[in-house]
Parts: structure tokens; C-alpha cells; sequence
């Protein structure tokens, strides 16, 4: 999903739905105000305010169906990348990151990870307990959750 | 980093103040007029045009405000598969139960989904 090389959680379908649904909440929204304003009498009026109500609900329907639309891919994409079921925590040594083993970090670092987290792949990490991380002030990492 | 660059950059969010200081002004002029009435029927166009044409901007306004929040969010997501590209490539995620590739977004960016 890229628009003009930038990369977006928004289709070319969900622009289009967006713009659809403003543009039909725009439009009785400034027919209702011509209406209203073309007669002075109030029970005549009413019907029309109504209808900006209901134009403004539209456009408020509209505007939350594009958000939540996003925050929806957000999350799978979070989950693809991150979670165990992304493949990566899948096939992790029998022993690897069970409770009590060795858990890794480095020196500066403020979160201790599995020994097979794919963020502590390739680096010069050392292993210790779980304890002696957390008395050094460390967090456990979010993505192996050890 | 001069202004022309930061609203270049940051165009959602210098819109998004925009449309909300623009409605903020469509219904203080709103007000302005209803108080100038007396009559409810001269009172009704006003609060139509101007009550409900100032929340149409500042839903819109907060609209792209948490839209370019949300972009931002995607563009670190882009970053973190970048990085983590290499591990994927050699352990490949096992496909989720009811989701297809474009859900779960495994789309290479800028390739067709």
C-alpha cells in the first residue's frame, strides 16, 4: 500500500470510501443549510437541521471508519512482524528461553531477551538469570517476552 | 529545519491545525450571529451552517491528526521489517488461519498486493 512511494495502512479503496462518504455528508450537509435558510418558518426548519445532523454522523462514521481501519492492519502487520506465530519463536532450541534458563543482554542495555529473540541475534550478548537481569534494572524484551 | 520543510514534512498535521483553528473561527462567527437574533427561524440557518460546518472541521481536523499518527506507526513497522528481513527470509511465517498475505500485510512494500 503505497501512495506516491510512501508507504500508507490506507488502500486506494479505503481513500476512495473516505472522499465517498465526506462528499454525500458535505453535500446534504450544505443542502440542509440551503433549505433552512430559504424559509422563516421554524416547523419547516426542523427537518432540515435534522438532516445536518445526520450529515455530520456520516462524516463522523466516515472518519472513524478510516481510522479503525488502519489501527486493523497496524495490528496484523505487528502481529505478522512480532509475534510467535510469525515462525521465528517456532523453531527455537528445546531448551532455549524455558522458565529459569539463561536470559541475555548486554552491558548499557535496558531489556534482557531469549537467548534466540531475533533482537539479540548476531550481537555480543551475555547470559544470566532472569534475576541478575532485573537487578541491573532490565526489562524484559517485548518481542520473545521471556 | 526551516518552515517551508516542516510543512512539507509534516503537511497532515500543519492541515489538521489548520482545519481546526479554521472551525474554531466557523463557529465563534456562528455565534456571532445567532446572538445578533432574536427570532429562532433567523437563529436555525446559523447554527446549520456554522455549529454543524465548524464540527464538520474539527472532526476532519482530528481526523488527520490521528492519521498521521497512525502513518507514522506504519513507517516504523516499514523500518522494523526492514531490519528483520534477513530473519524472515530464513525462517518464513507460517500463514495465519483466515487471513490472507495482503491482511497480514506481507507484501513487500511497493511491490502490487
Amino acid at each position: 500500500m503505497t501512495t506516491g512511494g510512501r508507504s500508507t495502512p490506507w488502500t486506494g479503496i479505503d481513500r476512495a470510501v473516505w472522499a465517498a462518504g465526506l462528499a454525500v455528508a458535505a453535500i446534504v450537509w450544505g443542502w440542509a443549510w440551503w433549505q433552512a435558510a430559504g424559509t422563516a418558518q421554524l416547523n419547516h426548519q426542523m427537518p432540515w437541521a435534522s438532516g445536518a445532523v445526520g450529515a455530520v454522523l456520516l462524516a463522523t462514521m466516515t472518519h472513524g471508519t478510516w481510522l479503525l481501519q488502519a489501527r486493523r492492519r497496524i495490528g496484523l502487520r505487528r502481529l505478522a512482524l512480532l509475534a510467535d506465530d510469525a515462525g521465528i519463536a517456532d523453531d527455537r532450541p528445546a531448551d532455549a528461553g524455558r522458565p529459569g534458563g539463561p536470559l541475555v543482554a548486554a552491558p548499557g542495555l535496558r531489556r534482557y531477551h531469549r537467548p534466540d529473540c531475533p533482537l539479540a541475534r548476531g550481537a555480543e550478548f551475555t547470559a544470566a538469570a532472569q534475576a541478575a537481569h532485573e537487578s541491573a534494572g532490565r526489562m524484559p524484551c517485548g518481542v520473545c517476552r521471556p | 529545519m526551516d518552515l517551508k520543510s516542516l510543512f512539507r514534512l509534516q503537511w497532515d498535521r500543519a492541515a489538521a491545525w489548520g482545519l481546526v483553528a479554521l472551525g474554531a473561527v466557523v463557529i465563534a462567527a456562528g455565534w456571532v450571529g445567532v446572538s445578533g437574533s432574536a427570532l429562532p427561524a433567523e437563529q436555525l440557518p446559523y447554527i446549520i451552517s456554522a455549529g454543524v460546518g465548524g464540527m464538520f472541521l474539527l472532526g476532519l481536523g482530528a481526523t488527520l491528526w490521528l492519521s498521521a499518527d497512525l502513518r507514522d506507526e506504519w513507517r516504523k513497522l516499514d523500518r522494523i521489517e526492514h531490519r528483520l528481513g534477513p530473519i524472515h527470509d530464513a525462517h518464513p511465517p507460517a500463514p495465519a488461519a483466515g487471513a490472507d498475505a495482503d491482511e497480514r500485510c506481507l507484501v513487500p512494500v511497493g511491490e502490487p498486493s
